[in-house]
């Protein structure tokens, strides 16, 4: 082991404790001083919340509790765990299904055990040094800079055919992200001339879908599945496209599969929830919300969606004593993550009115919503503030409703859509009255900014303007008139005056934030590339050499 | 799809194969560790021999494992771009305390920048397999070759031993029948493993070959294939 090796801190995660001992024994043998271990996934993620780790060595079969892929995503999710860092996943098998997935579901390496300290070593020093020619595209990525991955993708050319069919998969995987359907399509087709890699047709009849040739793409997506039926990925592609044409009875059939090969995901149980309600398939819905909550207990992507999906059947089947000890067990679950508590507050509301008519409970309740919403208002979208304020009417609780509906419109006065919305919402609670005064008042702090900051441009008081702007963005986390104005500020000052690294992550955030809602927001397309030619200063590694 | 009615029901074959492997693995690797601790702290020399039968133990347990799942069509490649070099080298690492031990030297003639496209896992199996026969009959030397062939990657396991007996020379092409008798041995079943791992490489109409053969100047025999 090498000196840099040596001082890279270490976390081993296994359920078996002789495991650990081993596999700290055998990085301590070559040097390694900083190793920790721990025994579970949660554990692990609780650790990997507050510390920073250079290798985590993981075992996929972790008994009760999180796997190993669970670890992994969810670290890589909740941004624990950055692109820089190495991780390692043991299983016994060397055939894991997971290894079709895209490339941000992989790990680095797989190992296969028996394991002995040799072979450590040297899949360790690969991996690191194969990290550490990715760099600067891994920083990219950190950055949420697709553009510059895809430029930097193309720009590498050598020897290690590894590398370079790895940059292609990343390459085709971000243009396909950001519709570059052309050049995706162009590397799909290089790559399958050269062998038949699934995960390329896969790419190809993701093309077609998304270009709506659907014939061409359900043929391709059942050939995968015929040959691989293990490829789960392929299956919530073919159920999109069954949706897309309204065959939701075969579409929940092709999910029910899939649930079968591989339960433990929740988004995919939570989505076969749906679909059975669609068809009218209410027992069918509640084996899968059942199935989604039980497993979402372990997973940050669990959702108070299939909790109150679930309650609503509860409800129409006239258990009332399930709906109350599901929503109290939903509440609890959902503790530390405020937009599915409040879900989860304004569901016990309900439940409450419905069957005790008004209490003093539910106020409390609504006060919580309040708290909340004020304390994390970036996190609330339009659709949750405006299904909260739907709620509230329900409860009777028309001031709360209006308030809600105040911040709704203040992040989007200029969203003809969200003002129709609203406009319908209230005038079916009755308050067509209060609609314009609503409308007005939203407009109004509008102006009020806008003529600030107008002014203070005239004065050429550029800095002041973008503070000016910044405030206000965290006044109102979603407007776009705001974000754009503020993004066209800041591209301006750094286009005078040089880079400035807090501008530049701010401008990025917002204008990836408008894209994200809207791929076609032609202001913010123009403005990410204005900002990408604004780049931060090289780091000069030339890593391009080491192996041309 | 018809795997698919296998998995409702009520005994799911390939999953108590991957749990039961699962532990027996977990034992190996701690055995592994408690023989390389004796061996190498305690100079013990049987340390090598122990060693030698959990790899053993191992390998078979991965060639029966893959067989079935190919057989069942479970069996999903995961091909990817890989150094041969790199490659090798770890595979000869996988018997370090046994080549440690037994002071048996070793090489590897490979271009470092030699790449070529397989499934890293399938294709250790099968060299874990010649290597353990390699070690088992060599003198006191292995080497490992690899070039790029126009029907393939070309490569060889060598050692310096008595070399294949004629018997299983002669026998070796009739391996795939059954009738044959080769498959109620090891070596045979070794054999049968390393070409379906190759069939599953087939590629452009090109399937993989294996062959069994002597040094012709030397003593000692060649295990040699060809991965398309």
């Amino acid at each position: 082991m090498d000196e840099q090796q040596q001082h890279l801190r270490y976390l081993i995660i296994d359920d078996f404790d002789q495991m650990r001992v081993s596999f700290k024994g055998m990085l301590s043998c070559y040097g390694a001083t900083d190793v920790t271990t721990v025994s579970s996934g949660e554990k692990a993620l609780k650790l990997l919340a507050n510390n920073s780790y250079d290798v985590v060595i993981c075992d996929y079969n972790l008994g009760e509790g999180k796997d190993g892929q669970q670890v992994l995503e969810e670290s890589r999710y909740l941004g624990y765990l950055g692109h820089a860092a190495t991780f390692f996943m043991i299983t016994a098998e060397s055939n894991m299904p997971m290894v079709m997935s895209a490339l941000e579901h992989q790990p680095d390496d797989y190992m296969v055990k028996p394991i002995n300290r040799d072979v450590l070593h040297h899949r360790l020093t690969v991996a690191l040094k194969r990290k550490g020619q990715l760099k600067e595209i891994d920083d990219a990525l950190v950055r949420d800079d697709k553009l510059a991955a895809i430029e930097l993708c193309r720009g590498r050319r050598g020897k290690d055919l590894k590398q370079r069919l790895y940059l292609a998969k990343l390459q085709a995987e971000l243009c396909l992200d950001i519709k570059h359907y052309s050049e995706a399509e162009k590397i799909y087709k290089e790559i399958l001339e050269i062998r038949d890699f699934p995960w390329a047709r896969f790419g190809l009849c993701k093309i077609r879908f998304l270009t709506a040739d659907y014939e061409s793409a359900e043929t391709g997506f059942r050939e995968l599945i015929e040959q691989n039926h293990l490829y789960l990925e392929v299956y919530d592609w073919l159920v999109k496209l069954l949706q897309a044409r309204d065959e939701t009875l075969e579409a929940q059939q092709l999910l029910q599969d899939a649930v079968q090969l591989s339960p433990k995901a929740v988004a995919r149980q939570r989505k076969l929830g749906k679909l059975a309600e669609i068809n009218g398939d209410i027992d069918g819905a509640e084996r899968a919300y059942q199935a989604a909550i039980r497993w979402g207990r372990y997973s940050c992507f669990a959702k108070a969606n299939e909790y109150r999906r679930l309650a609503e059947i509860y409800q129409n089947r006239g258990s009332i004593s399930r709906v109350v000890r599901l929503l109290i067990e939903g509440r609890k679950r959902f503790s530390t993550q405020p937009v599915e508590r409040i879900q989860m507050l304004c569901g016990q509301a309900l439940s409450q009115r419905r069957h005790q008519g008004t209490s003093a409970i539910i106020d409390d309740y609504l006060e919580e919503v309040m708290r909340l919403i004020d304390a994390h208002k970036r996190d609330m979208t339009a659709n949750h503030l405006f299904t909260t304020a739907d709620e509230c009417f329900q409860l009777a609780k028309h001031e709360e409703a209006m308030q809600l509906l105040q911040i709704l419109l203040s992040n989007h006065h200029d969203d003809d859509t969200w003002v129709e919305r609203v406009t319908e919402l209230m005038l079916r609670h009755g308050r067509e009255r209060d609609v314009e005064q609503l409308i007005a008042i939203a407009r109004g702090e509008l102006e009020e900014i806008h003529v600030k900051c107008t002014e203070l441009l005239r004065n050429e008081r550029l800095q002041q303007a973008i503070t000016v702007l910044n405030e206000a963005i965290d006044q109102y986390p979603r407007n776009r008139t705001l974000m754009l104005m503020a993004a066209g500020a800041m591209i301006n000052y750094m286009h005078d005056n040089g880079m400035d690294h807090g501008y530049h992550f701010r401008c990025r955030f917002s204008l990836n934030r408008l894209l994200e809602r809207d791929r076609q927001d032609r202001d913010a397309g123009r403005f990410l590339k204005m900002l990408n030619k604004i780049t931060p200063p090289r780091v000069e590694e030339s890593v391009g050499e080491q192996y041309g | 799809m018809n795997n698919m009615d296998k998995v409702g029901g009520a005994i799911n074959l390939t999953s108590a194969f991957a749990m039961v492997s699962h532990d027996i693995k977990n034992s190996l690797g701690i055995l592994l560790k408690f023989i390389g601790m004796i061996a190498e702290n305690c100079e013990l020399k049987q340390g090598a021999d122990m060693e030698y039968e959990v790899r053993r133990i191992n390998n078979n347990l991965v060639k029966l494992l893959t067989l079935f799942k190919v057989d069942e069509g479970v069996y999903l490649l995961n091909l990817d771009a890989h150094s041969v070099k790199d490659f090798l080298d770890e595979a000869l690492l996988e018997h370090g305390v046994i080549l440690r031990q037994k002071g048996i030297e070793y090489e590897v003639e490979c271009d470092p920048e030699l790449f070529w496209y397989f499934d890293r896992n399938l294709m250790m199996g099968v060299m874990g397999n010649a290597i353990s026969n390699a070690l088992r009959y060599t003198n006191d030397r292995i080497r490992l070759t690899a070039e790029a062939s126009p029907r393939g990657l070309a490569i060889g396991v060598e050692d310096n031993g008595e070399g294949f007996p004629d018997a299983m020379l002669e026998l070796q092409n009739g391996f795939m029948q059954p009738e044959s008798g080769f498959l109620n041995n090891n070596t045979g079943l070794g054999l049968y493993f390393t070409q379906t791992v190759l069939d599953l490489h087939k590629h452009d109409g090109i399937h993989g070959q294996v062959k069994l053969a002597n040094r012709v100047e030397e003593s000692g025999g060649i295990f040699s294939i060809i991965l398309p």
